[in-house]
Order: structure tokens, then sequence, then C-alpha cells
């Protein structure tokens, strides 16, 4: 199959029919335009099967036509049923059948082709701006929390712009909002957009944007399809929330946009937070600082508070009042002890004093008895030690004598 | 794109504030004295965000203001 032209024309050999048909067959079916093609044509004949609804195409300028058949497994995905004398737009796969060496076009959806045109051009511009990233969900920016400006791009005469200021006014009143005129509807729209998108850029100072139109037939709403429109809503420097009202799939403008809501009621929503709600977290706020600060005081008095429990326990006043007796005690004893002695002692001396009254030689001699001296003052008091003639002094009570020994007497044993 | 002018006061940065003050008291670790003066910070932040707050309720209309080229 490397080179058809050759291998046909210049074989030596010829072909079987089967294998002619079966090279037809590879060549067309293995072709990838005619594996998936668009194709318009009017419906000049309808035959609907058991096994599926058999259709001719036709080409009203020159007359070309070709089979179609639409399997009955596929019938309930087609948007519209061919019928004879209408214009479609059919996607299908061309198929060839050996045995009649026909071909025919399987067909996987049929489009009416006023709108299946349009259809098919939305298509093919949705899958190359996907294609060109800018439908990218990593490339979403968030909107701002709590934005002060907020700008409003839509017409002064839509229905939506009222819904927004209405739904503003009670959600989050005092906010700033910039509006931005433009033409939503007919061919101007576009570039009116565009323009006003770029003036509320130009502008800077808000940090959200709404594009928003109330409700209407898709047609009306083709402008929010168109490239420019997308482009200008993806290079938008703030975050940009749609709130197109329709019944339809997303517009393109929808998928661009940071976020996409379905009215612009709830585009409004979405582009600020709601007052009553700021309010509510900033109660719970206060609540919660005050059940915690609360706590740690609360953790605080009752530490304090075992504390002192703690060194009550301790007793200390009876410490200091055992202390206090042991001391008197210790005082009482010392007093005491200090006494006794003193007692003792004075008996003693008046014991020793008494003794010595008894041993004074004076009170001896007092009661009749003499001391008897030699010559050298020394006391005789054994007749042994003096010689008769010896003169001794005798000492009386009252004055004394000298005296001579005349004789001596030995003790008697 | 011309820079908006910078605000003195802003409820976010507030709100951020107190809430690392929430978490600081959450956590426990602070002494008693810290917990007391991060307490009345966090109050006067709090009194800011509640004028700022009320100021807004009771605004009951939206500053509109139409853009022109």
């Amino acid at each position: 199959m490397t080179n058809p032209e050759f291998t046909v024309a210049t074989a030596p050999t010829a072909l079987s029919v089967g294998g002619l048909v079966d090279y037809i067959k590879a060549v067309l079916e293995d072709d990838p335009t005619l594996r998936q093609v668009w194709v318009v044509g009017e419906v000049s004949s309808a035959n609907n099967h058991a096994k599926g609804l058999f259709f001719t195409l036709t080409d009203p300028d020159t007359g070309a036509a070709i089979n179609a058949v639409a399997w009955r497994s596929q019938q309930a995905r087609l948007t519209t049923l061919p019928t004879v004398g209408e214009q479609v737009i059919a996607l299908g796969t061309v198929k060839v059948y050996p045995q009649r060496s026909s071909y025919q076009l399987t067909v996987w959806q049929v489009l009416p082709s006023g709108d299946g045109l349009k259809a098919l051009r939305y298509r093919q511009l949705r899958q190359r701006l996907a294609a060109e990233g800018l439908f990218d969900p990593e490339f979403k920016r968030s909107l701002p929390a709590l934005p002060q400006t907020i700008a409003v791009v839509s017409s002064p005469q839509a229905a939506a712009w009222g819904d927004i200021q209405r739904s503003l006014r009670h959600h989050h009143p005092g906010l700033h909002v910039l509006f931005s005129p433009a033409t939503v509807q007919g061919d101007t729209a576009p570039a009116s957009i565009v323009a006003a998108i770029e003036r509320v850029a130009r502008d800077g100072r808000a940090e959200v944007l709404i594009l928003a139109r109330g409700g209407g037939a898709s047609e009306d709403l083709e402008c929010f399809d168109d490239e420019r429109v997308v482009r200008a809503i993806a290079n938008c420097p703030i975050p940009v929330v749609t709130g197109i009202g329709h019944q339809r799939d997303e517009s393109l403008a929808d998928l661009a946009a940071d976020v996409c809501a379905h009215t612009p009621t709830a585009a409004a929503i979405a582009a600020v937070p709601a007052l009553a709600d700021l309010i509510d977290a900033h109660h719970q706020r206060v609540a919660l600082l005050k059940t915690l600060t609360t706590e740690h005081l609360l953790d605080a008095q009752s530490n304090v508070h075992r504390l002192g429990q703690r060194l009550l326990r301790t007793r200390l006043d009876q410490r200091v009042q055992q202390q206090i007796i042991h001391l008197k005690q210790l005082k009482r004893c010392l007093v005491q002890g200090v006494q006794v002695e003193m007692r003792q002692a004075g008996d003693r001396t008046a014991a020793l004093r008494s003794h010595l009254m008894t041993l004074d030689p004076d009170t001896v001699v007092k009661r009749g008895y003499a001391l008897v001296r030699d010559e050298a003052n020394q006391l005789v008091t054994q007749s042994s030690s003096v010689t008769p003639g010896q003169t001794l002094q005798v000492q009386l009570a009252q004055g004394h004598l000298t005296v001579q020994v005349t004789e001596i007497h030995p003790p008697k044993d | 794109m011309p820079k908006k002018t910078p605000d003195p006061w802003n409820y976010e940065t507030t709100v951020a504030t107190v809430e690392g003050i929430i978490a600081d008291l959450e956590s426990g670790s602070l002494p008693l004295a810290a917990v007391l003066s991060q307490f009345e910070q966090a109050v006067q932040a709090l009194q800011q965000c509640e004028t700022y707050l009320q100021e807004k309720q009771q605004q009951v209309d939206l500053l509109i203001e139409t853009l022109a080229d």
C-alpha cells in the first residue's frame, strides 16, 4: 500500500475483484478526513428502517448525492432527525460495502443546517481556544476575599444590571461599583463588550469584574461566544465573573471566566462576600477571643488557688506554734535548771559555812579549850614534843599565858 | 494599570491579625501577661472591624459610578 498507483497500474498480474474492492475499502476507510467528516446537504430521501434511518444527502448546487445511514443505536443521540427537504449538517464516517461495491456515510450526528454551522464554528473555536489554554482550570484566578470596588459590564437597559444592583444592595451595601456600559446584543456587541472590559482595566480601581446579561434566546447570546470577547476575558487583569443568564450549555465567555455564575444575581453574590456573613464571622471571632482569654484567666486563677491550697496544707502556722512552745519549754527547763543549781550551791555553801564554823579554833578556844604553842609558834599536840622547863604559850579565849613545863605525862595506852 | 492607593486600614489584614492572636491563644503556650496584652490588641482590632461593618451595614445604597471613555 506504500505506492498504490504503482501497485495497481503496473502489476503484471490482474487483481481479483475481492482484492480490488478490499483495496478501495482500505483506501477510503483509512483516510483520516473520511473517518470523521462534517457534510452539509439537503435530505432528498429518507427511509426509516428497523435497522436504522437510511437517507440521501444531496448537494442542491451540483446535484451530487451520497447515501447515509444513522443506525438505530445512534438515533437517540441525533440533535435532529433528517427529514426530506431539509438542510442538515451531518457528522459521519465513510464506509465501503464490498458486496455491492458501494460506499455510504455512517452518521453519528445530524444538526439543522443554520444552527448546525454555527454549532460547528462554535465547536471549532472552542477547540482552538482550549488548545491555547484559555479555558485551563489552572489559569483560573481566585476572587479577592473582600473587594472594595467591583466593575460591572452590562447594558444599562438590561434587566441584568438591575438584578445586580438589587442583589449587591442587599448582599453588600456600601460597595463601590463601577458600571462600564456595553451593548450586549447584535453585531456591535463583541466590540462594545471588549471596549467596556478594557475601560475597566484602564481605570484600574476595580478588583473584580462582572460580565452580565439577562436571559434571552441563544441567538441573542452569540456575542459571548465571540473570540474577541473570550480573549478580552482571558486577558483581563482582574478576575472575571460571568453572569450570562441562559439555559443552554456554557458560552465560551463562561469557560474563559474565572468564575461562571449562571445568572446576573448569582454573579453578584459570587463576586463579593455577604456582609451578613462577615458580621457573623466577626461575632464568632469576638466570642472565641472572649472564651479563650477567659479560659486563660480561669486557668491562672485556679492555679493560684491550687498553690494557695498547697501552701495552706503545709501548716506553717502550726509549725511556728510548735517552735514557740518548744522554745518556751527550753526556757523553762533552763530557768529550772539554773534555779536547782543555785539552790544546791547555796545549800552546799551553807553546809560548808556551818562546818567551817565548827572547825574555827577561836570557836573551840571560846568553849574553854586552849591552844598551846612552843617558842617556834608551832602547835603542841603531844606531850613528847616538849621537855620540862620549856616555855610554852597558852592561848585562851581571852588573852594568853606564858607557862613553863614542870612535868611530862606520856599518854596512857 | 494604575495601582490602588494603599488603604491605611484594611479589614482583611485586621482580621488576619485577630485570627493569628486567636491561634496563639488556642495554642495555650503564651504566658499570662502576653495573653492579656494580645487580648487587648485583638479587642482593639475587633473594635475597628465592628466599626467598619457597622458603617457598611448602615449604608443602604451602593456607590455607583459609570465609567466613560
